[in-house]
């Protein structure tokens, strides 16, 4: 953990509620990422990221330093959104109805399509396997974080993030063929 | 010809195999173009899940948290004083208390505790359920002591609830 989060956290348990404003900022789209990847819902994701801000604020005291603070954070994030995938049938966007174009030469089109596809190869998977990807490629998550977050031992996390990226990998070469190269 | 195995070409894509390993699998490479294409793949999901990673939150969201912090920190606030003030009250009380009984030694008067009739029929009703025997003054200190509690809790939900509506 950095000192300047180390400040904002002590400051925050001296009674200093505007230091939490930084601590949201600066997680705000890790975390809201990560609850998207869990609920494929927008609207649940934005209800678990705030309720995940609060329990974090009203647990900061619990919080020891153990770990990293956005290792602790992501699991409080988790269990919210898994929770949230279990209390309602999972309400899969219908992203297969969007008519995309590929090989624009325009960059935010291409842009467009990358999130597309890579929001549409993460929906395939399931919640524990999608929260895992995203962790991998989010930040400085080592898989030892991961494996913390998602409260899983390092072997079964490793072996979950390859089969994620497996499946992810070939879904994208039955999508895109030669098309994928167009996109980067 | 033996293919390298997906977890030999997520490792090269990771660069996390040994010089030795990279190495074969680098020669390997260099004369299958199915295990090339399947590298390739691998490095392409990387890339696109690097640049296209990170969504954007609504903005609103840290307003919301923000007073939802805010409120909960003044509840804490006032549930902090409440706290305090019932303790200094009860301490007042317990002082009082004990300053009476020791102004009565001190007087030499006699202290007479008459027993009122409610703490007689409440005994005989536990006398008739087999409770175990309570002294009245114990019965005095354990009412008390529910009625502070009951009287907090009341207090903190009714400030709770203010708070909330503003």
């Amino acid at each position: 953990m950095n000192k300047e989060e180390q400040n904002w956290i002590n400051e925050c348990l001296q009674g200093n509620t505007e230091a939490f404003r930084k601590i949201v900022d600066e997680y705000r789209n890790f975390a809201f990422t990560l609850a998207v990847r869990i609920t494929k819902n927008e609207e649940d994701a934005e209800e678990v990221t705030q309720d995940a801000f609060v329990k974090a604020y009203t647990s900061l005291a619990g919080f020891k330093g153990d770990s990293k603070f956005s290792t602790w954070f992501y699991k409080i994030v988790v269990n919210l959104a898994m929770t949230k995938v279990r209390r309602r049938k999972p309400a899969h966007q219908c992203i297969d109805d969007i008519q995309v174009t590929i090989a624009d030469d325009n960059e935010a089109a291409r842009k467009a399509d990358r999130t597309y596809y890579v929001e549409k190869a993460i929906n395939a998977l399931p919640e524990d396997e999608a929260t895992i990807v995203t962790l991998f490629y989010m930040e400085d998550q080592s898989l030892n974080d991961i494996a913390a977050v998602v409260n899983l031992s390092l072997s079964n996390t490793k072996v979950k993030l390859f089969r994620a990226r497996n499946k992810m990998a070939e879904l994208l070469k039955t999508e895109l063929k030669e098309n994928i190269y167009a996109l980067l | 010809m033996k293919h390298l195995s997906e977890e030999t070409i997520m490792g090269l894509a990771d660069k996390l195999l040994t010089p030795a390993e990279q190495e074969e699998a680098q020669a390997h490479l260099s004369i299958c173009s199915q295990c090339c294409e399947q590298l390739n793949l691998y490095q392409s999901l990387d890339m696109m899940m690097s640049t296209e990673n990170i969504l954007k939150a609504p903005p609103a969201i840290t307003n919301k948290v923000m007073q939802q912090v805010e409120l909960h920190h003044k509840i804490m606030l006032r549930k902090a004083n409440s706290r305090k003030t019932l303790i200094k009250f009860s301490v007042i009380m317990v002082v009082f208390m004990f300053a009476i009984i020791a102004l009565a030694f001190v007087s030499g008067a006699g202290l007479v505790f008459e027993t009122p009739s409610w703490v007689i029929s409440a005994k005989e009703i536990l006398e008739k359920l087999r409770m175990p025997r309570l002294n009245p003054i114990i019965m005095y200190g354990i009412v008390s002591v529910l009625i502070l509690l009951f009287s907090e809790r009341i207090i903190y939900q009714i400030r709770k609830h203010r708070l909330a509506g503003r």
